[in-house]
């Protein structure tokens, strides 16, 4: 009887220790609304597809780039307010317009804007607080690395990292609805800020890297459709199908040629000679221009 | 029955161990030194691998390349059992792109470089030497040419 009572011991000191190591529990919070503490549905597929899918999307980091690197000019104009946080109540909208901040912040600081990223900072951390994933948010460090040109790398990676550690984080709470969102947010939201960009600064680049965006868009549109029967989601699903269906027009052809590998100063080396051409009429990039434009409009202020 | 406890009490630990090393590897601070290897290149995302030693045990994820950037997948394992992490990059019809480990070489390259010409869906495969388990982390950066 002793050795059971010693085993039972053994055993709840050991829950209780690993316990420790589990994620953060989801707190009642009545400023919010019920989808925020609430666990989504279940999606028809893994949850290991579902995580692959979201990450699968590309940072809005790359775009900013290729925009910077074409030469346009920053432009604020074309960010979304952060005066817009106060409007973001539900956690629908937090999560979705966590995105769109998220994508706003990686221009800025591509382009080195440093006093702009404090207040997309804190709008961030306002959403990201609201959602109860604030804690991989670390605004002191963030704000020091902002205080200072020199320190832009510093920015860009751990705002990266808490921006990656808040999806999964939603992910691992059963809240992947929210994820989809935030990537969704950010997504658009990369696409919504290089058609703006290419509206006044004409650059191939730039124009293939939209037309690029119809296979993050399929990948994007088949996490969406998960949540069809939720009608915040069915409306942005019908909001991005408008964009889907211009992207439908794009076309990308694909070469195959065996890739070759070489050493430069110890590393491994690829030679692609595979190759992809995106084919976009005119009409079909002003058309992208447009409607990416007004469903970001929308879904901004829905 | 003292037998049996010890070895239960044995398992726990064990159990406990083997959840605090996991632990470890998922580290902020194992994170960060492996992304100082990016050098110059900019941090996109981490991937954390952990697998239990078995046959053909291994983890693969999928990203986006877009044509004209330049990414680096880095590889960081503990290397507590002898296997080291091999990372494997596959094409969107899964053909093999490179691999972290060249057997024509009999050599480890602790990251490989992919200058993309062609747009698509590309998938990252992380596995051990010899199907040993382990758990590192694989980060994947990118630079503009």
């Amino acid at each position: 009887m002793k050795a059971i009572k010693y085993i039972s011991m053994i055993a709840s000191c050991a829950f209780l220790l690993t316990a420790c190591g589990g994620g953060d529990k989801l707190e009642d919070n009545e400023a919010v609304d019920t989808a925020a503490t609430t666990k989504s549905t279940t999606p028809d597929i893994s949850e290991e597809v579902l995580a692959d899918l979201i990450q699968s999307i590309p940072t809005p980091l790359e775009m900013s780039s290729s925009i910077k690197e074409s030469g346009a000019k920053f432009d604020p104009k074309i960010l979304n307010d952060v005066d817009n946080v106060e409007k973001y109540k539900t956690s629908y909208k937090q999560a979705f317009n966590l995105g769109v901040y998220g994508a706003n912040l990686a221009y800025i600081n591509i382009y080195e804007k440093t006093l702009s990223s404090l207040e997309y900072l804190n709008a961030m951390r306002v959403l990201s607080d609201n959602l109860k994933i604030g804690q991989f948010f670390d605004f002191n460090s963030m704000k020091r690395f902002a205080s200072s040109d020199d320190n832009i790398d510093s920015l860009i990676y751990s705002s990266t990292i808490a921006f990656n550690n808040m999806d999964s984080e939603l992910r691992k709470q059963k809240r992947g609805n929210l994820s989809v969102l935030m990537v969704t947010g950010t997504w658009l939201e990369g696409l919504h800020v290089a058609t703006q960009v290419t509206k006044s600064n004409k650059n191939k680049t730039i124009e293939d890297k939209i037309g690029e965006q119809k296979m993050v868009l399929d990948n994007l549109f088949v996490i969406l459709d998960m949540y069809k029967d939720d009608p915040y989601f069915k409306e942005v699903s019908t909001e991005i199908q408008k964009i889907k269906t211009e992207f439908d027009k794009v076309e990308i052809k694909y070469t195959y040629k065996e890739p070759e590998s070489k050493v430069v100063n110890g590393r491994l080396v690829i030679v692609d000679n595979s190759t992809t051409e995106i084919v976009m009429k005119p009409e079909n990039l002003q058309a992208i221009i447009k409607i990416t434009d007004e469903v970001r409009n929308k879904l901004i202020a829905l | 029955m003292r037998k049996l406890i010890l070895k239960i009490t044995g398992l726990i630990v064990g159990v406990m161990f083997s959840q605090f090393s996991m632990a470890q590897c998922d580290s902020d601070d194992f994170l960060d030194d492996c992304a100082s290897q990016l050098e110059t290149f900019t941090f996109i995302k981490a991937f954390n691998t952990t697998l239990k030693a078995g046959p053909g045990a291994k983890q693969e994820v999928s990203y986006v390349f877009s044509k004209g950037s330049e990414y680096i997948i880095v590889a960081c394992d503990q290397n507590n059992k002898g296997g080291k992490m091999i990372v494997s990059l596959f094409d969107r019809t899964h053909k093999l792109v490179a691999s972290t480990y060249s057997p024509q070489m009999k050599r480890h390259f602790p990251s490989l470089v992919f200058p993309c010409q062609a747009t698509g869906v590309y998938y990252i495969e992380f596995k051990f030497e010899a199907d040993k388990g382990g758990c590192g982390v694989g980060i994947l950066g990118f630079d503009k040419k």
